[in-house]
C-alpha cells in the first residue's frame, strides 16, 4: 500500500514531472477549446515528438494533455456553439444558449467543476477497478482476447456513426493496414507487394496522424471563413449551493461516464450523449427546459466525458485494448516505450500502473485550477485565425511522421492516409474504427492464431469453444447484441414494446 | 434515430472503388498461403478482407438506396463534386503540402516550413504579407525552440543547403 502510494506520488514530487503535467492540462485545455483540435490528434502528433523521452515524463503529459482536452471542448461549445470535441457536441445544447443568456462564466465554472468531480470518479474506478480486471484478465484465452477486440470495433463502429456497415469496413480496413509486413508468426511477407519497404510494415503513428491530424485539417478547410462571435465572460467561480444541488446527477451521470468509457471502443463522445439522454429522462423540472439553458444538460454530458477518461484506461492498461479512439494512439506511445498494455504490465511494472493514476488526479487538479482561473486567456487563443493555425497543424503533423525514422517517405504516407481518410469522413465514414483496427489488428492475428492452433485446426473445437468457456460465452453475448440492436428488426421489436418510443 | 443520409457526389464512385480495392485485396491476402491452414499467415488478412467485401456490399446497396445529391439549376455531376467534395482551396491546400514534402529534404526543415507557411496562409486567404511574415518568422522560432529543446527531433536539415555551403565560411551556420 505504501509502495502504491509512492508510486502515486511521483509525479507529484518530481519538479519537472509536476511541470510537464500542468503544461500538458493546460496545452490539452487549450488544444481542446479550439474547435477542429482534437486531443487525439494532438496526441497522435505529440506521440512521435516525445518517443526519446523518459517514458514518465511522456506519459505526464500525454494524461495532462489527454483531461485538459476533453475538458477543453466544453470551451467552445458554451462560447461559440461549436464543439471544440466530439465529447463536447452535448455541451452546446444548453451550454450555447446560457452563454447567450448572459450567464457564460456560471456556465463555464459549473461545468469546470463537474468535469473535475466526473474526472475524479473516472480515476477512483480506475484505481478500484483495474487492478481486478488484470487478475480476471489473466483468465483471458486468446480467443476472448480476439472477441473483446472484435466487439470494440462493432461498439465504436456502431455508437458513432450511422451506418454499422461502413463502421466495420473502417475497422476491418485498419486491420488490414496492422497486416502489412511480415508475419509476425512466421517472418513470411503479408501484402507487401515484394517492396522492401512495406516489409517492415507500415507505421500506426503515421497513419493516425495522417487520419486525425491531415484529414481533419482538409475538412477544416470548408469552413475557413465562418466567423466565431464572441462572449462575454464573467463570474466564473460558481456557488456552493448551485454545485451542492447539481452533485447527485453528476455523480450518476460520471458512473454512466466510466462504464461507457471502459467498453472497449466507446469513449467521452458517446458517454457524454447517453448522459444528457439520461439527464433528459430522469430530470423532471430541469432549471430551465432542456436545449434552452437548463444547467442539468451542462452537468450530465460534462460529468460523463471526464469520468470517461479514466474509464477508458481500464481496459488500456489491463487488456491493452483501447477504449477510444484517444486510448487507442496511447496504446501506440506505450508500444513505442517498449512497455506491453496488458495483464502482465500490472504485474510486472505496478509502479506504472500507479504512476498513471497518480499524474491523471494531478491533471485533474491542474485542471481545476486552470479551469477556474485562467478563463481569459483561454477566450484569446480560440481566436487564432485558421489561415495561421490549419498550415501550423500540417507542419508540426509533417515533423511527426519524419520524425519516427527519420525517413522523408513517412510524410508522403501521411498526407496519402490524410486524403484517404477526408475522402472517408466525407463520404460518412468515421475513421476512428481504422485506428483501432490498425492497434488491434495484430493483437487479433495473434489471439486468432492462437485460439486455432491451440484447437488443433480443427474448426469445430475452436467454434465450440465460445460456447463451453462461461468468459468467453458472455463476451459473444456481448458482441452478438451489439450486432443485433443494429439491425432494423430489433428496432421494430422494440417499437412495439414501447410505443411512442422508437 | 437514424436519419437516412444524402448520398454525396462521387458517392457510389467511391463506394464501388473502395468495395473493388477490397476485394482485390481479398484476392492478394488469398495468395499468402490459400486454404493451407486455418492457421495461416494468410487466415487473418483474409478474414479482414472478406468483412470488407461483406461490408462493402451493403454500404454499395445502403448507398444506391439514399436520396442523391440535389443539383443546382444547371449544375453538373463533376461540377457538384468540385463543390462538394474538392473545393479549390482542399486541392489546392494539399498540392501545397505535397510540395513541402518534397522540398523537406533538399531546403531543410527551416527553409522549408517558412516557405509553406508563407505560402500556405497566403492559400487560405490571409492577403496581408506583412502579418503574414510576423506569423511565419514567430511561429518558425517557437517551433524551432521547441524542437530543438524540449523534444530532440532530428530535422531534416536540407541536402540541397549543405552542398552549397560546403567548404564555404558559411558551412558551419546552418541550423
Amino acid at each position: 500500500m505504501t509502495e502504491a502510494l509512492s508510486f502515486f506520488l511521483i509525479s507529484w514530487l518530481d519538479p519537472k514531472l509536476l511541470f510537464l503535467t500542468a503544461a500538458g492540462t493546460f496545452a490539452g485545455i487549450y488544444i481542446g477549446a479550439i474547435p477542429g483540435l482534437s486531443v487525439t490528434m494532438a496526441v497522435s502528433i505529440l506521440v512521435s515528438f516525445t518517443f526519446k523521452w523518459h517514458v514518465n515524463e511522456a506519459l505526464t503529459l500525454i494524461s495532462g494533455i489527454f483531461f485538459g482536452g476533453v475538458y477543453g471542448g466544453s470551451r467552445s461549445a458554451i462560447l461559440l456553439n461549436i464543439p471544440g470535441a466530439p465529447a463536447a457536441i452535448a455541451t452546446g445544447l444548453d451550454g450555447y444558449p446560457l452563454a447567450k443568456r448572459g450567464e457564460a462564466g456560471r456556465a463555464i465554472g459549473l461545468t469546470t467543476v463537474v468535469s473535475v468531480l466526473g474526472g475524479f470518479v473516472g480515476i477512483l474506478a480506475l484505481a478500484v477497478a483495474a487492478p481486478a480486471v488484470a487478475n480476471l484478465a489473466l483468465k483471458f484465452a486468446p480467443r476472448d482476447y480476439l472477441l473483446l477486440a472484435i466487439w470494440g470495433i462493432l461498439l465504436v463502429g456502431s455508437l458513432s456513426g450511422n451506418s454499422l456497415a461502413k463502421g466495420v469496413f473502417a475497422g476491418a480496413l485498419g486491420m488490414l493496414i496492422g497486416c502489412v509486413g511480415l508475419d509476425p508468426v512466421t517472418a513470411e511477407p503479408r501484402l507487401t507487394f515484394g517492396s522492401l519497404q512495406l516489409s517492415a510494415g507500415i507505421s500506426y503513428i503515421v497513419a493516425m496522424i495522417g487520419f486525425f491530424g491531415v484529414s481533419e485539417v482538409m475538412a477544416q478547410l470548408h469552413e475557413i471563413h465562418l466567423k466565431a462571435t464572441k462572449q462575454d465572460v464573467t463570474k466564473i467561480i460558481p456557488s456552493w449551493d448551485l454545485v451542492l444541488k447539481y452533485l447527485p446527477l453528476s455523480m450518476r451521470t460520471s458512473s454512466i461516464g466510466v462504464v461507457i468509457g471502459a467498453l472497449p471502443g466507446a469513449g467521452g463522445d458517446i458517454a457524454a450523449l447517453m448522459a444528457y439522454d439520461h439527464a433528459k429522462r430522469t430530470v423532471k423540472n430541469p432549471s430551465r427546459p432542456f436545449g434552452e439553458g437548463a444547467y442539468e444538460g451542462l452537468v450530465a454530458p460534462e460529468s460523463a466525458n471526464n469520468a470517461a477518461v479514466g474509464g477508458a484506461y481500464i481496459p488500456m492498461l489491463t487488456l491493452g485494448i483501447p477504449g477510444d479512439a484517444a486510448t487507442a494512439v496511447i496504446i501506440g506511445a506505450l508500444y513505442i516505450h517498449g512497455l506491453k498494455p496488458g495483464p502482465m504490465l500490472m504485474i510486472e511494472t505496478p509502479h506504472l500502473f500507479w504512476f498513471t493514476v497518480g499524474s491523471l488526479t494531478l491533471a485533474n487538479c491542474f485542471l481545476l485550477i486552470f479551469g477556474l482561473t485562467g478563463i481569459k486567456i483561454f477566450a484569446k487563443i480560440v481566436e487564432i485565425p485558421k489561415p495561421i493555425l490549419l498550415p501550423l497543424i500540417l507542419i508540426l503533423s509533417s515533423v511527426g511522421a519524419y520524425a519516427i525514422n527519420n525517413n522523408p517517405v513517412d510524410v508522403y504516407w501521411m498526407l496519402g492516409f490524410g486524403v484517404l481518410g477526408y475522402f472517408l469522413k466525407m463520404y460518412g465514414f468515421q475513421v476512428g474504427p481504422v485506428i483501432l483496427g490498425i492497434i488491434l489488428g495484430p493483437l487479433m492475428d495473434r489471439s486468432y492464431r492462437q485460439a486455432m492452433i491451440s484447437a488443433q485446426n480443427n474448426p469445430l473445437t475452436f467454434i465450440g469453444e465460445f460456447f463451453t468457456s462461461p468468459l468467453s460465452a458472455i463476451i459473444l453475448a456481448a458482441l452478438v447484441f451489439t450486432l443485433v440492436s443494429q439491425t432494423s428488426w430489433w428496432r421494430r421489436l422494440r417499437g412495439h414494446a414501447e410505443p411512442g418510443n422508437a | 434515430m437514424k436519419e437516412v443520409r444524402q448520398r454525396l457526389a462521387g458517392e457510389v464512385v467511391f463506394v464501388s472503388i473502395l468495395l473493388l480495392i477490397s476485394a482485390f485485396m481479398l484476392w492478394q491476402s488469398y495468395k499468402i498461403s490459400g486454404f493451407s491452414s486455418l492457421s495461416s499467415a494468410g487466415a487473418f488478412p483474409m478474414a479482414a478482407t472478406f468483412a470488407m467485401v461483406v461490408s462493402g456490399i451493403l454500404i454499395w446497396f445502403q448507398t444506391q438506396r439514399s436520396k442523391a445529391a440535389v443539383a443546382e439549376t444547371g449544375e453538373s455531376y463533376p461540377a457538384l463534386f468540385r463543390r462538394q467534395i474538392t473545393p479549390g482551396i482542399v486541392v489546392t491546400f494539399v498540392l501545397a503540402v505535397l510540395g513541402y514534402a518534397i522540398a523537406l529534404e533538399p531546403l531543410g526543415f527551416v527553409l522549408a516550413s517558412f516557405l509553406y507557411l508563407m505560402i500556405a496562409i497566403w492559400l487560405l486567404g490571409s492577403r496581408n504579407i506583412g502579418k503574414n511574415l510576423l506569423a511565419s518568422v514567430a511561429s518558425m522560432v517557437g517551433i524551432y525552440v521547441v524542437f530543438k529543446t524540449a523534444f530532440s527531433v532530428v530535422l531534416p536539415q536540407g541536402t540541397l543547403l549543405q552542398a552549397m555551403v560546403k567548404g564555404t565560411p558559411y558551412a558551419g551556420w546552418l541550423p
